[in-house]
């Protein structure tokens, strides 16, 4: 019985290796904006060589133990192969040039080495509607080495959106402050839970049977807790780099969503929306910074759009709605009441850990470059580089330009689209917002070059 | 009369667009400005055509216009990689810059003759209309006998800008390219339709 056994799953696991392979060869084509790709590519052939090889150890060796080589062909071929590496087929091609942003991925590229510098990105656009970023530190499970970040595919050259990028890329540097705080976090939270659920009448239980419902309270709460503490500092983060570029491009992804939905199991016990942008107006945002964007940009219907739309993010967060609906539900009550108390620590180590190497949206150069390129966007031209000097004298000539930083491209791109929003009805000549897109991609693709 | 521009009066005019409504050439450098010219580099985009998906280019066919995307494709080539140009083949290619002309400046986009001495033909539609704003779409033919290895950031052309008698603002169906444009031929069919109808 084993003998047909293993026949079979050598026939399938045969099969299985011969179609990843050949789905392989035909994702070698030099069409990726980074020679990442293709250099995953190799290190998967190289791996499908790899498991041929061990296969042969196993069946060389299967007379000794069938049940054993039965079982090292399912967990150490199959399995793998299943469950890890043929996810990198999806990623490979979502990752091809066409199939992804490509004027922006140097620019992401770029933010991910100075963010994760020990990361090796694969950046691909996916179906889901949604950001993410998935990494691994075990050798054993996908994507090791490699850290994916996905955007989502219909709006693959929203470039605005975009700016969601800041927050995703900080996910896994928030593994070293959960890791610094979380064993206090967690006795407050059992703590808490322990008195709630004393409280409570749980006549009937058993003294195990208690311990066992306090355990998966807390271990929920503390999931509760572990997760907005994560998603507040990746926002915190996002804000610290581009500002209201940060606050806008979430808002915008964030329409179609309920910003009112309670942190759950269903939803990934995410933390409601209003609450994030009540955190990030309070703790990250600097409201000196975007008075001076105000005043620094030439008074034009665009900055009074723009003023507006901040104004009405501020009336928004101003009731602190937000915090109020967690105070409702008793868990949320404890979760969030140790989000609370980890927040001013939560934006010292975000301003702490994002290098210095990154102009962030609020440094002189930044806030200096914006009106310009604002001014460009508004002619029609790439926001993509400041002309310093101009000398017209024979013999003297020069031309002379400053290359524009990635977030005074976004912001000036965001204060575009606040009024692109309003005149789009009344003004036949507006560009479209596709037309909007290119010319920030294009800026984008500039900057690297000039880089 | 129409006159070309100078060095010194390029400068001046993009001096203007700094500020207003002047000449913006983008990403530029000093170097590229000659004595009465500006050299543009070849862009990251290519069209090409997949032959093997139309039986004829006819423009009276109802289809050809909505379909465009079935028989020519765009290709990215990033920077070092190479684009290999076949004799005889066309494809659409795109300056790197990106041109802003002021209502009273046009411009002819003309190939370097190092390129032309090797078969390269660089543009067909020369002629860039004052107010037009985008990257120029460049028809790139191999005219040689040899295969030709194309990079992003080549100086292929030149831009040769004239000062226009009067003023005059685009009209034309090419609007802020950022890379090389699909050809309009719904245009061109309801020309042809209109004045059938005459």
């Amino acid at each position: 019985m084993p003998d047909l056994q293993i026949e079979r799953i050598y026939h399938q696991i045969e099969t299985e290796l011969s179609v990843f392979s050949n789905q392989l060869k035909k994702l070698e084509v030099p069409n990726y904006p980074i020679k990442r790709c293709q250099e995953i590519i190799e290190k998967l052939i190289e791996k499908v060589e790899a498991y041929k090889d061990k296969i042969k150890l196993i069946l060389d060796q299967k007379d000794d133990n069938p049940d054993e080589a039965v079982r090292k062909l399912i967990t150490q071929i199959h399995n793998p192969l299943v469950r890890q590496d043929v996810k990198f087929l999806d990623w490979l091609r979502g990752a091809q040039t066409q199939n992804v942003p490509w004027s922006f991925i140097p620019c992401i590229e770029h933010l991910a080495q100075a963010i994760i510098p020990r990361h090796e990105l694969l950046t691909y656009c996916a179906n889901d509607y949604n950001y993410g970023i998935t990494w691994s530190q075990s050798a054993s499970s996908a994507p090791y080495p490699y850290t994916v970040l996905s955007l989502p595919r219909l709006h693959r050259t929203n470039i605005l959106w975009h700016t969601i990028i800041g927050h995703e890329l900080f996910h896994p540097r928030c593994v070293d402050f959960i890791k610094e705080h979380n064993e206090e976090a967690l006795t407050k939270i059992y703590t808490q839970c322990e008195k709630a659920f004393r409280s409570k009448e749980n006549k009937g239980l058993s003294r195990k049977l208690k311990e066992e419902q306090l355990d998966r309270i807390t271990e929920t709460t503390h999931v509760a807790w572990c997760r907005a503490m994560v998603e507040l500092l990746c926002d915190m983060a996002c804000v610290e780099l581009f500002g209201p570029a940060a606050i806008l491009a979430t808002r915008a992804f964030a329409a179609c969503s309920p910003i009112e939905e309670m942190p759950s199991p269903e939803n990934n016990f995410y933390p409601p929306r209003l609450f994030r942008f009540e955190v990030v107006w309070k703790y990250s945002m600097d409201k000196k910074k975007l008075v001076a964007i105000y005043t620094k940009c030439q008074k034009s219907e665009a900055i009074d759009c723009f003023k507006q739309e901040m104004e009405s993010f501020a009336e928004l967060v101003s009731s602190s709605e937000g915090a109020a609906l967690l105070e409702k539900h008793p868990l949320a009550k404890i979760a969030y009441g140790e989000v609370n108390r980890f927040l001013y620590r939560a934006n010292v180590f975000v301003k702490r850990t994002l290098p210095d190497t990154i102009e962030r949206w609020h440094s002189p150069k930044v806030l200096g470059q914006i009106p310009k390129l604002l001014e460009r966007l508004q002619k029609g031209v790439p926001p993509n580089e400041l002309v310093v000097r101009i000398n017209k004298s024979a013999g003297k000539e020069k031309y002379e330009t400053q290359s524009a930083e990635l977030s005074a491209i976004l912001i000036a791109g965001w204060i575009y689209e606040t009024y692109w929003q309003k005149k789009y009805d009344q003004d036949a000549e507006i560009m479209p917002y596709e037309t909007i897109s290119r010319l920030l991609l294009k800026a984008c693709e500039d900057i690297q070059f000039n880089a | 009369m129409m006159s070309i521009l100078t060095k010194q009066v390029i400068l001046e005019e993009l001096q203007r667009g700094k500020t207003g409504d002047g000449l913006i050439v983008s990403p530029l450098r000093i170097d590229q400005i000659g004595p009465s010219s500006v050299d543009v580099h070849l862009g990251h985009e290519f069209i090409v055509f997949r032959r093997a998906l139309i039986a004829s280019f006819d423009i009276t066919d109802d289809k050809l216009s909505e379909n465009v995307h079935l028989y020519q494709e765009k290709v990215r080539i990033s920077e070092g990689d190479k684009f290999v140009l076949h004799p005889q083949q066309l494809v659409l290619g795109a300056t790197r810059e990106y041109i802003a002309l002021p209502n009273n400046i046009s411009v002819i986009i003309t190939g370097r003759s190092t390129w032309g001495r090797t078969g390269l033909i660089i543009a067909t539609a020369t002629k860039i209309d004052p107010g037009f704003k985008g990257c120029v779409t460049l028809e790139l033919m191999n005219g040689g006998v040899l295969p030709l290895v194309l990079y992003p950031g080549l100086r292929v052309a030149q831009l040769v800008l004239f000062r226009t008698e009067g003023r005059s603002t685009y009209k034309g169906s090419y609007k802020w390219p950022t890379g090389p444009t699909f050809p309009n031929l719904g245009k061109e069919i309801e020309y042809m339709n209109k004045n059938k109808h005459c």
